[in-house]
């Protein structure tokens, strides 16, 4: 026999079922919740993104140029020649391998250039950031060697700057910038102003001037 | 069907709703994993990031104290260096590194190096910074160069800076005269007397520097890469000769912080050199030409006879220190020795034992080492003797000579003996209470205790010519053996006292030609006229 409102246990789940679905109302109110969760962390990881990628950029750049003017400033420091080319990229450095052997025959054993070193601009000259990827500082450990690209790319002129110049013998200044062309991250630059100063550099080379 | 279609949307909506609702706990755990995993993605991206920085922040950080203990260190090494220039002028050097404030301890001796290290670190005048300094010192008697090493730590980053010393001349240049002089502005020899440099290319029959300029020979003054001409006084040039330029000449310097220190103050311990090492060395020198047995000679007359003597053994030439003591008892001129009148007049001695028997207008006086002419009480610092005969003091080959060019310009020194023996570094004169002289010292060519040697003949002298008085070299192509075209060349450095009167008024050559190699480790009388100077940094 069945007793009036009473049901079997399937006839009970079947209408729990139909009472516990979501309306069309609901479901587009939830999706639209979801939705907008959904753009909003989008949103903040592309944020984030690039946030990271100029931080990771801007890091990179920094630790870049901060070793290349780092290591020519210590070349610079105890070479005994120092020398550009007439377009300002070109440093030479020329070295005295034996401080008791005097190579040149001039009498003084440790002013002699027995090899040389160069620090090269590899592209083209200009501030353009675009243009500057590939553009790289190449360091040469003795001429005819391979070089090994001290910043690899993104290197450029300063406005008006050649990237080497020497105001007085003995003494170099080195400008130049590191830009990150990646435009996402709207452009992470750095520019590094530097003066090299060799302290094997001829008596000639005494002055005391004004760093133009 | 419109009715079709809102059958099968109401079927699958009920469908995914009865899924729905089967798996409600399930469906509110997927959504804490999704978030939880979204969390750990960006948390691991902004770690890693955050790492990178930091790691180039740390590397940017070690880099700064690089450069910063680079700077220190570099900077200590030149606050030792000039402790060290201190200690050197003190005298006693490097016992005297002891005596400085703080001072420097010996830790370390061996027979090639001392080191002296500071007892204290140097911390002035950096801030909460200090610099550890050793000095490298090599075991020698009188040492001509030195080493110091530096080192500062920043941070952990320590970096050392080295720089290499050597104590050598202080003034180099062609010409050195350190009277004061006056402010003449003539060219005549009595100029000069005053205590100033007078170059004289004029012309002249009387050599006054009074008349007008015609062609003359080539009168050069060359400092190489030094100053031509550095003096206290004067320093007056014909305006004939264009072989001096002005920028290299140095004059006027007394009462300046560029004054030259009177170097040639006798028995003061300002004296360049100390004279009685010399003899003491020629007094130990056998030499079986001379009458004494030795390099000192008590006469004029005796050194010529043994220089006569020498131009005809294979060593051509008298060696050694040549002590000869110019005893005349009169400045005038000839009394008391022969060998005056032979230096004034040799045309008149041909053929006997004063002068070399064969080319004596060639070989002359020839003297490989140092000649020292010790004059009497009877001089004064205006007396001379007039020299005739052809000068050679560590000769030069001449031949290739171009005036105009100087790289040409050839040198005797160092000396090369023929008879070790009579190398001055092989004579032992510690016994007399001198020190002895070393391979490394620099000796002088030609030295006058007072007095002048007038040299009117040919002169070929590599080295340093010295006089604490007046001194002139002139060249008179008409006078003595008359040799046309004749050269008077000095590759060294001439050193006076009381002025020097350069000239040429006849078409000889005469050049003085400044040769660093020949001051660089001069054997002076407790390091006069030495500084400290930087070599090079490493």
């Amino acid at each position: 026999m069945k007793f009036p409102g009473h049901c079997s246990d399937k006839a009970k789940r079947r209408r729990f079922a139909e009472r516990s679905a979501y309306t069309l109302m609901e479901l587009l109110v939830a999706s639209s919740c979801a939705s907008i969760v959904l753009a909003t962390a989008s949103g903040f990881l592309y944020f984030a993104g690039l946030s990271v990628s100029g931080i990771t950029a801007e890091a990179r750049l920094s630790d870049s140029a901060g070793h290349a003017i780092a290591y020519m400033q210590s070349r610079i420091r105890v070479a005994t020649s120092i020398t550009t080319d007439a377009l300002g990229n070109t440093l030479t450095l020329g070295f005295d391998d034996n401080y008791t052997v005097d190579s040149n025959g001039d009498g003084i054993p440790w002013n002699d250039q027995d090899h040389y070193e160069t620090f090269r601009f590899q592209g083209t000259n200009g501030t353009n950031s675009a243009t500057a990827s590939s553009n790289s500082l190449i360091y040469t450990p003795k001429v005819g060697a391979v070089g090994t690209a001290l910043v690899p790319s993104g290197v450029r002129n300063l406005p008006g700057y050649n990237i080497f110049t020497m105001p007085y013998p003995g003494m170099v200044l080195i400008r130049f910038g590191v830009v990150d062309s990646n435009t996402r991250d709207h452009f992470q630059s750095i520019d590094i102003q530097a003066t090299g100063v060799s302290l094997n550099r001829p008596v000639s080379g005494n002055v005391v001037g004004i760093v133009p | 069907m419109k009715t079709i279609m809102k059958t099968i949307v109401k079927t699958i909506m009920k469908t995914i709703m009865k899924t729905i609702g089967r798996n409600k706990s399930q469906e509110q755990g997927s959504v804490i994993i999704f978030y939880l995993l979204l969390l750990i993605v960006v948390a691991s991206m902004i770690a890693g990031v955050a790492t990178y920085v930091s790691g180039t922040g740390q590397l940017e950080s070690r880099r700064r104290a690089m450069v910063s203990a680079q700077e220190y260190a570099q900077g200590g090494a030149v606050i030792a260096s000039n402790e060290l220039s201190q200690a050197f002028a003190a005298g006693n050097f490097p016992s005297s590194l002891a005596s400085l404030v703080p001072g420097y301890t010996l830790v370390s001796s061996t027979s090639q190096t001392n080191v002296y290290q500071r007892k204290q670190p140097i911390s002035t005048p950096f801030v909460n910074q200090t610099v550890q300094a050793q000095i490298f010192v090599p075991n020698s008697a009188s040492p001509t160069t030195s080493q110091i090493v530096a080192a500062a730590t920043v941070g952990k980053v320590t970096q050392n800076a080295t720089v290499n010393l050597s104590m050598t001349w202080g003034y180099p240049a062609a010409v050195i005269s350190t009277n004061a002089g006056t402010n003449e502005t003539g060219i005549s020899a009595g100029v000069a007397k005053d205590g100033n440099v007078v170059v004289n290319g004029y012309s002249t029959s009387s050599g006054s520097g009074s008349g007008s300029g015609s062609a003359h020979g080539p009168i050069i003054v060359d400092g190489e890469q030094s100053d031509a001409i550095l003096a206290n006084g004067s320093v007056n040039i014909s305006p004939t000769i264009t072989s001096i330029p002005a920028k290299s000449v140095s004059d006027d310097n007394r009462g300046t912080a560029n004054a030259i220190p009177d170097y040639t103050a006798q028995g003061t311990a300002n004296a360049l050199f100390d004279f009685n090492r010399f003899i003491a060395a020629a007094d130990a020198t056998p030499n079986a030409l001379s009458a004494s047995g030795t390099n000192h000679f008590t006469s004029l007359a005796s050194f010529l006879q043994a220089n006569a003597l020498a131009a005809a053994t294979p060593a051509a030439a008298l060696e050694g220190i040549i002590v000869v003591d110019v005893t005349a008892t009169s400045s005038s001129g000839k009394n008391g020795d022969i060998g005056i009148a032979v230096l004034a007049n040799p045309t008149s001695y041909v053929g006997t034992s004063y002068l070399p028997a064969v080319n004596p207008q060639i070989h002359g006086i020839t003297v490989r080492g140092t000649l020292f002419f010790n004059f009497g009480p009877a001089y004064g610092p205006l007396d001379k003797i007039f020299n005739r005969m052809p000068m050679n003091i560590n000769p030069a080959n001449l031949s290739g000579l171009n005036a105009a060019d100087t790289t040409t310009y050839p040198s005797g020194y160092p000396t090369v003996y023929y008879d070790p023996t009579k190398n001055p570094a092989n004579v032992n004169i510690s016994s007399k209470g001198f020190t002895n002289f070393s391979a490394s010292e620099d000796l002088p060519a030609l030295l006058y205790s007072i007095g002048t040697i007038d040299m009117h003949g040919p002169v070929d002298i590599s080295g340093v010519v010295y006089t604490p008085s007046y001194m002139e070299i002139e060249d008179k192509a008409n006078e003595g053996f008359a040799i046309s075209n004749q050269i008077q060349y000095i590759k060294g450095a001439v050193i006076v006292g009381l002025g020097l009167y350069f000239q040429n008024v006849s078409t000889g050559t005469s050049i003085i030609s400044f040769d660093p190699r020949t001051v660089d480790s001069l054997a002076t009388l407790g390091n006069s006229g030495k500084i400290v100077k930087v070599d090079y940094w490493q």
